[in-house]
Formats: structure tokens, C-alpha cells, sequence
């Protein structure tokens, strides 16, 4: 079993505090990020906390500020942060061209298995400073590839290559879903990848999360209910804010969050399957303590025209 | 509102977008086609602001893409995608596969079929019946025992992939874009050569398909033979038992790998873009995982193709900085590589991830 390993170490956070000289960053700087009054700190991550590294040169690591991000830049790989939200994405400069890449696309390995992975990432970012008590599990995704000539008639077994293992944000028991934190390591324990977004959550969004529990939990759920949409799924109180890669202020609210199955339109040929079968896609929509329908800022859509006119 | 384009104008237009007066090695154009908008059929409220968001990554000051082409919902036609010399009404070396284009984004409906019967199994030598499959379209050898995490194993078969547009007015193949079996040949360009008998009017070096069951397990190479004609890459989403959520993000996720490294590879930031997308959004993946942008299992897939084992395998390195030389254009499809992440853990000995040989 590799999903859902709870953690439950109270006193991580002042542990770390007290004892491991993770402070509460101002603006900009790496470590725990302070909230308002009643909120959930964040965590920024560092390239001195980190596992990944950008390789060795005489003139030591560049740093630049480039596309939005502040790059440390060296000859293995580039670890950047966001300038806006503090998002850390740390990659390999793995890259060749076609032509010139014998052997290139041999990536690294991990034998280890799932589990032996979630515990070194998990260990990985609570010894970085990331607030251990908002870890609410952590679960792995897999790796694999194939190859073979196309005239096969049947493929080629594919490889598994390797592991991410991607933390769980919880506060107060509710989901942070848009918080994401993962890494890929290899062999040796080095982060090949990784990619984390943990941001300040304010107090009115974790009042609100309150406020939703105790609506559907006492005697004003079937109100609640009914002024949703009807025919919607269940759905589950989360907490909600901008994606890393969203734009615009930062926003975070409570949610009512119901994922609603999306039927593919009818085919020709095909008007009488039934929506069931056609079943697509899912959309999560998002209803807040009023049950007012809210939307992510990543999701709302732009106003610009198509272009170019034909 | 696009304009019909009469057939006396085509070779005109065609003459106007030419390669052959001075063929670029470069190509910077991004085209997003995105579709929220599906009529009575019903909405997908987030392909747009996906499209976009792939655009806004790759197209911004002192980036090395420009901004080719964006049309949405009844914008975007069937035709956009079909290859003229596959289907005289086909329009694609006008939008999608425009030579010059270095990036090609399709984001809204794929479709449902699935090629599955309800015959169990226990090795893929007795699924040798299409005809059992119920699934719809219309399903043929190869056979596959498939299993995942949310389906026992049974008989599958071969059915072709297609993704859906919605213009009552534009479109001409009933909304359906058949990329398996159909006029479809993405990136044939001056570079590749004309090997896929599409001529060379094309130019997409990325494709991506950001469609519910882009590819069912295990025929990523037979899904998209017919459609490499050039192309380096082509990235889809790739579902085992469960189905794509339509996220916002997907593609503003991958592009932004770009914006923080053009020296990584175009191959490993599609899959892990996976990754960044929200772990509890959606249905779990029994077992483990989900999420993810699906909603049970599922995976980001990219393949690429090329005349050599080497040279497969080398389209699985290119960086962004190497999306946009046409010499990387592939010079046949007798050969693929692919890469994938799933939002569930496999074990790392055991490579039986799909289907019982």
C-alpha cells in the first residue's frame, strides 16, 4: 500500500523551529512563510535545502532572473523559483538534440519500488522544513517506457523507470488540493526533479472550511444541498486556492467541491447510447459556504478574440 | 466567424503559406485550438482556459515562440486538422500543421470507445474475436488482455481514437478528428521529406492532444502511426480504467517548464506535468493514486517516431530549445520511443502494467 501514510507528528513544526533553524521567511526568502492571524503557514523551498543539484563549474552557478523565475543555473540542471509565488521547479539540462543523442534517452533508474520511494521524499522535504503536520499522506506515480519498430503486431513490455512521490497537503483535516509538492530521486537518494508549491493558507479561508463542516454536519445540510444544482454527485470540503501557475492576486476559499461526470457528445451513429456510456470526462466544480458556484482563478477563461481572423 | 473557403482559392492559399521558396529550419508558432462550447451536447467549462494557459507560458516577452494561431469552440473545425492531401476539404496546412508551427495544442472531447469485450482472460493468444467488443466503434485486431486498477482482465481490441470539434458551420467530418485511420498527417515539412505521402505543406514539430483516451493500452504505436508524417512528438493523455478530468492547468503546467528551464526535455515535461497537477481533484485510482488530472487512473504519455531505433529514442531528449529546429523532424515512422507517468504505483519489477502477454 503506498498511498495515505497519515502523519500525525504534533510538535513537528516547533521542533523544527526550535531546533533546526527553520524561521519564519519574510517576503522572498526561503523557510516557513508566515499567514495571517488563524492561518496555516506556507513553506518555500531552497536550493540549500534541496537534494537537487545543479552540477559543479569553475565559475561556480549562474543566477539569473529570466521568464518569470530566479534561476540558479549550473552545467547539470536549473533549480527556479517563481518571483510571484514563490513556486520551486528544479530540472535537469538533460537535453540534446536529435541527432547528437547516443545513448541520451538512458535516464536514471530507481529499483527501490514505490513505498522505499514515498518514505525518502517524505523524509526528504520534512527534514527541508516543510511543516510535517500538514502532510497529509503521500503516494507515488509511476515512470515507464517502451520502444519498438511500429510494424509490430504486438508492443513491445514496457519498463518501469522510476517514481515520483507527491506529498498531500492537509490543514484542520481539509485537503489543500492546489498545494503540491513532489520530487524524483534517484538510486542514490538525489532529487532528479521536483516541483513545490506551498503556499500561505489565510484564516477567513479555514473559517470558512469550519463553517461548511458544521453546515453539513447539522441541521442546515439540506438547505446547503438544495441550493446546489441538482443531480450533482456528493461532494467533500476541501480548501481551494490559485494554482502555481495560476495569475493575478493570490486567492484561497473553502469549498464544497463535487466532481460531475461529463458525457462525450452523441456520435454519429451513436445518438441512442446512453449518457453513462458515453462518459468522458469530469469537471470538479466548487460551491462555497452560500452554495454560490465559485471559480479558480485558473479557471476563468480569457476575454481575448481569436486571432488570426479567417 | 470563419469564412468557407471556395476550392478556386485553395491553391491560391496554398501558394501563400508555400515552404518552397525559402524553407524555414526554424519553426516558433503556437497554435492552441480549444473547446468548451459543445452546443446541446453539453460543456467542457475549462478547455479554454487550458489552451490559453499553454499560450501564455510559451508566447511572452523575451521568449523564443511566437504567436501563431488561437481559435475556440465553434472556431475550431474538423477540417483544421485533416490533411489536404488525404481530403480535399481538409484545411490543416492552414492551422493546425502550418509550416512554422513549433507547438500544436488541441484541448477538449476525445471519445468513449474502448475496443473491450466482456470475455476474461488470462493471456492476450486467446483474444483473437473483435467482434465481441461492445464498447462502440469498430474494433479489430490486434487484441490485447488488458487489465488496470479498476478492470479485471478481458479481451480487447484495436479502435481507432478520434477527438470531437462543435462548428455546425465549419465543420465537415461531423465533428469527429480521426487520428488513427483517418486523413490525419501531422508535421510533414521540407525537413522530413515527403516519405508519408502527404507531400511536405506541414509543419507541426509538437503535437499535443490534450483529449479524454488519447491512446488505450498497449497500442501507443499503433494509435498514431499514421499520423507521424514529421512530427517529433505528439502528447496525449493515455486512461487506464478511469477518464480525464478537464482541468485548467494541464497545459500551463507543461509550459511552464519551459519558463524554467529551455534546456529540459520537451518529453519529460509533459509526463510530469502530471505530477504538479492536484493529487486530490477527482476520483481515486483503486489501489492507489488518481487524481492528477484524471479521475481514477491514468496517464501522461508522449511518443515519438522517426526511421531509426536511434533516432526514436532521440526525440525523447530534445529540449525546448531543440523543439523548434526542423532538422529534428522525423525522417520516417518505422520505429517509436514513448514515455509515460501514471497517477499509481507499479511495481519496479514487475513490468506486466496492462495486459497479460
Amino acid at each position: 500500500m503506498t498511498r495515505s501514510h497519515p502523519v500525525s507528528i504534533r510538535g513537528v513544526l516547533a521542533l523544527w523551529l526550535a531546533c533546526a533553524g527553520v524561521g519564519l521567511a519574510r517576503d522572498g526568502a526561503a523557510g516557513l512563510v508566515a499567514s495571517d492571524k488563524g492561518g496555516a503557514v506556507g513553506y518555500r523551498h531552497a536550493l540549500e535545502r534541496s537534494r537537487f543539484e545543479v552540477g559543479a563549474s569553475d565559475a561556480g552557478p549562474r543566477r539569473v532572473e529570466e521568464h518569470g523565475f530566479a534561476k540558479v543555473v549550473g552545467p547539470r540542471g536549473v533549480f527556479a523559483t517563481h518571483l510571484r509565488n514563490g513556486l520551486v521547479i528544479a530540472v535537469p539540462s538533460d537535453g540534446a538534440p536529435k541527432a547528437g543523442a547516443s545513448q541520451a534517452a538512458t535516464e536514471a533508474r530507481y529499483g527501490a519500488g514505490p513505498d522505499r520511494h514515498n518514505a525518502q521524499v517524505l523524509e526528504y522535504f520534512r527534514a527541508a522544513g516543510l511543516p510535517g503536520d500538514q502532510i497529509g499522506g503521500v503516494h507515488a506515480n509511476t515512470y515507464l517506457s517502451a520502444r519498438g519498430s511500429t510494424s509490430e503486431l504486438r508492443p513491445a513490455q514496457p519498463q518501469v523507470d522510476g517514481y515520483a512521490s507527491i506529498l498531500e497537503r492537509k490543514v484542520e483535516g481539509h485537503a489543500v488540493v492546489d498545494s503540491v509538492a513532489w520530487a524524483r530521486l534517484d538510486d542514490r537518494g538525489r532529487s532528479i526533479s521536483e516541483w513545490i508549491y506551498w503556499p500561505p493558507i489565510p484564516a477567513r479561508a479555514l473559517e470558512e472550511a469550519r463553517e461548511l463542516e458544521a453546515l453539513l454536519g447539522g441541521a442546515g445540510r439540506g438547505d446547503f444541498l438544495a441550493r446546489l444544482p441538482a443531480g450533482l454527485p456528493p461532494g467533500r470540503v476541501v480548501i481551494r486556492h490559485s494554482s502555481a501557475v495560476a495569475e493575478g492576486p493570490f486567492e484561497a476559499f473553502a469549498s464544497y467541491d463535487v466532481a460531475e461526470p461529463v458525457s462525450q457528445p452523441a456520435l454519429p451513429g451513436e445518438q441512442a447510447a446512453s449518457p453513462a456510456r458515453r462518459r468522458a470526462s469530469t469537471v470538479v466544480r466548487h460551491f462555497d459556504v452560500t452554495g454560490v458556484e465559485r471559480r479558480l482563478p485558473q479557471e476563468r477563461r480569457g476575454a481575448g478574440p481569436d486571432f488570426p481572423p479567417r | 466567424m470563419k469564412p468557407d473557403i471556395p476550392s478556386a482559392c485553395w491553391f491560391a492559399l496554398l501558394l501563400a503559406v508555400s515552404p518552397s521558396s525559402a524553407p524555414a529550419q526554424t519553426s516558433t508558432d503556437v497554435i492552441v485550438e480549444s473547446v468548451n462550447d459543445y452546443g446541446p451536447n453539453g460543456q467542457l467549462p475549462n478547455s479554454i482556459a487550458n489552451g490559453d494557459g499553454f499560450m501564455r507560458n510559451m508566447v511572452f516577452p523575451g521568449s523564443r515562440w511566437t504567436s501563431g494561431a488561437r481559435y475556440t469552440n465553434s472556431a475550431v473545425y474538423d477540417r483544421d486538422f485533416v490533411d489536404v492531401s488525404q481530403n480535399a476539404l481538409g484545411l490543416d496546412s492552414l492551422y493546425f500543421d502550418r509550416y512554422a508551427r513549433a507547438a500544436a495544442y488541441f484541448t477538449g472531447h476525445g471519445i468513449t470507445h474502448h475496443g473491450c469485450s466482456t470475455v476474461p482472460c488470462t493471456t492476450t493468444a486467446t483474444c483473437t474475436r473483435p467482434e465481441t467488443a461492445t464498447g462502440g466503434g469498430v474494433a479489430r485486431m490486434p487484441g490485447t488482455c488488458r487489465f488496470s486498477p479498476m478492470d479485471a482482465p478481458r479481451c480487447c481490441y484495436m479502435v481507432d481514437r478520434q477527438f470531437v470539434t462543435y462548428s455546425p458551420s465549419g465543420d465537415r467530418f461531423g465533428g469527429l478528428v480521426n487520428y488513427t485511420r483517418g486523413p490525419v498527417r501531422f508535421g510533414e515539412s521540407p525537413q522530413s521529406g515527403g516519405w508519408a505521402g502527404a507531400g511536405t505543406d506541414g509543419g507541426a514539430n509538437l503535437v499535443v492532444l490534450d483529449i479524454s483516451h488519447g491512446i488505450l493500452p498497449p497500442f501507443w504505436a499503433h494509435t498514431l502511426v499514421n499520423a507521424n508524417a514529421g512530427v517529433q512528438l505528439i502528447a496525449t493523455l493515455m486512461t487506464a480504467g478511469g477518464d480525464t478530468a478537464n482541468v485548467p492547468d494541464r497545459g500551463p503546467t507543461f509550459s511552464m517548464f519551459y519558463r524554467a528551464n529551455e534546456n529540459t526535455r520537451v518529453s519529460t515535461s509533459w509526463v510530469q506535468t502530471m505530477n504538479s497537477l492536484p493529487a486530490n481533484e477527482g476520483g481515486a485510482c483503486p489501489g492507489g493514486g488518481g487524481g492528477h488530472g484524471f479521475n481514477g487512473c491514468g496517464c501522461n504519455i508522449i511518443v515519438g517516431m522517426d526511421n531509426s531505433p536511434q533516432r526514436a529514442a532521440g526525440s525523447m531528449t530534445e529540449a525546448w530549445v531543440h523543439l523548434s529546429s526542423d532538422s529534428n523532424d522525423a525522417l520516417g515512422h518505422q520505429f517509436y520511443e514513448a514515455r509515460w507517468v501514471c497517477n499509481y504505483p507499479l511495481p519496479a519489477t514487475d513490468q506486466r502494467a496492462w495486459e497479460l502477454p
